[in-house]
């Protein structure tokens, strides 16, 4: 479907109007580097500004969506980076703002925005898609957040998201406890919108649903998502202001 | 009813790295106000680092059934704020414990066997973790008896299960068993009454291990978090990381990369 790149950046091509971000690192989960996210925000960037694209999804090449940060590769600071490394000894603090960046990319991109999980959808992998509007998932990937039984502190959108995507009530197993969740256990809790056969290909499987997706009128969704994101946290009576 | 039923009692019990706080009173521990100025102080005070989770529990079969909130019981330092019948105005004892429960920085679990009611159940939804046996009792049965929660249950039932089973709680009064309180996202974990104790201890021992300073640092992002809008809340996700030395961080990653379960010191 796509033609590999030996750098392992993350794959952008169209399939109509609809853009594909494609994590390729499949030897590795898909395991994302500082490099990566830089051309992963890139990518969801140009694709809001572009009005040829009707939907943005995301998805990860081989066994996996993604397993989330590539901690082998923490000292690989970009050099464009270096300004914002507020802590060399780890170097884990640009991923972060990076990490930031992307996701307020995909939280504020007016187009639909997928996420389609499968295998490892893990760690930054998790983070990624509570960003987007629609999570697709075979029902056997491995959903969560594992950073707690490592100490490792969290601070990449999801202590915002996962209350307002699903409720408190799933903050405990997810966050708190560090439970993984099956694809199937996540569609229950209503995280999951659609769920693909355990083993299916899940491109093919949620093709269908992004293509009507990509059909919806492009004002009618960009306005209905901004006015959801924000009522999320307004008051009743000052949502008016955006309505 | 016995004299320990005008007044309870609330234990305070350290086992290890556990301290479990225990309501004691007639009529399933309902709450009297010695009873929540002795939870107020036990919650306000400094707790030894050796203290890594917090467990509420009921003496006896329940939880706790709610309130026994006669006026005339109203501890004298918050007496003042107290016109006999009304709650008055803010510090209000019930108010200041259900907050300083929610804020504690560690795990907090509440162990609802039984039934759990009214002021209970604004313990209860106050911890992190509720844990349910089958035959449990849990509800809001003040709105039967034109009364309401007074402590933010209002504000915290729909975050917490999403506002229209909230609703079927404080509403419509509902009583949950421990299986409809598992499939709303009531409570955490539901296990049969036979196999609670084991199943809960096993629980409350995991949660000992872990590591319990960056379960704090997740826990003070979530709960303020619920306050702000998603650009404001990352900012703040990146101050707490910034601020925060967890011991335990270089422990995880080294128990990860050398492929062995981590010895953690909640640090």
């Amino acid at each position: 479907m796509s033609a590999s790149r030996p750098d392992g950046r993350p794959l952008v091509f169209d399939e109509g109007s609809v853009r594909h971000v494609r994590f390729n690192r499949p030897e590795v989960h898909n395991a994302l580097r500082l490099g990566d996210l830089v051309a992963l925000r890139d990518a969801v960037m140009a694709a809001s500004a572009d009005t040829a694209v009707r939907a943005i999804v995301l998805s990860g090449e081989g066994r996996s969506f993604t397993a989330g940060a590539d901690l082998k590769s923490a000292g690989d600071v970009l050099t464009e980076l270096v300004d914002r490394d507020v802590d060399l000894a780890v170097g884990r603090v640009p991923t972060v703002v990076l990490l930031h960046d992307v996701l307020l990319a995909l939280w504020r991109s007016p187009k639909p925005t997928v996420a389609v999980l499968h295998g490892h959808s893990i760690g930054g992998g998790y983070d990624l898609s509570l960003a987007c509007d629609v999570r697709i998932a075979t029902a056997d990937c491995t959903w969560g957040d594992p950073r707690i039984h490592r100490a490792m502190p969290a601070a990449e959108g999801w202590s915002w998201l996962l209350p307002r995507v699903a409720n408190l009530s799933l903050v405990t197993p997810v966050a708190y406890l560090g439970e993984m969740l099956s694809g199937a256990e996540a569609y229950r809790r209503g995280l999951v919108h659609h769920l693909i056969a355990a083993g299916a290909e899940p491109m093919d499987s949620a093709r269908p649903i992004v293509a009507r997706l990509a059909a919806l009128d492009p004002m009618a969704y960009a306005a209905t998502k901004q006015r959801m994101h924000a009522g999320l946290h307004l008051g009743w009576h000052d949502a008016l202001e955006v309505a | 009813m016995s004299a320990d039923g005008v007044a309870g009692s609330v234990d305070v019990v350290d086992d290890g790295a556990v301290r479990r706080i225990v309501l004691h009173n007639d009529d399933g521990n309902r709450l009297t106000y010695p009873m929540l100025e002795r939870l107020h102080d036990v919650l306000s005070a400094t707790t030894p680092p050796s203290v890594r989770v917090l467990v509420l529990a009921g003496a006896g079969a329940d939880l706790c059934t709610g309130d026994a909130l006669d006026p005339s019981g109203v501890p004298a330092r918050w007496r003042d704020r107290c016109p006999a019948g009304r709650h008055g105005p803010p510090p209000v004892v019930e108010q200041e414990v259900v907050g300083r429960l929610r804020e504690l920085p560690m795990p907090t679990l509440a162990m609802m066997r039984g039934r759990t009611f009214g002021l209970g159940l604004d313990l209860a939804a106050a911890c992190d973790v509720r844990v349910a046996s089958d035959d449990a009792a849990i509800g809001d049965d003040r709105i039967g008896r034109g009364q309401t929660s007074s402590v933010r249950l209002s504000w915290l039932l729909p975050r917490l299960v999403g506002l229209s089973q909230a609703i079927r709680v404080m509403l419509l009064g509902d009583t949950l068993d421990g299986s409809a309180a598992e499939r709303i996202g009531l409570v955490h974990r539901c296990w049969p009454a036979a196999t609670f104790a084991a199943e809960a201890d096993a629980l409350i021992g995991s949660l000992a291990a872990m590591p319990t300073r960056a379960y704090a640092v997740h826990k003070v992002q979530v709960l303020p978090q619920l306050e702000l809008g998603f650009a404001a809340a990352l900012i703040q996700s990146l101050a707490v990381r910034q601020t925060h030395v967890i011991e335990d961080t270089a422990e995880g990653l080294a128990a990860w990369r050398e492929r062995r379960p981590p010895a953690f010191t909640g640090r």
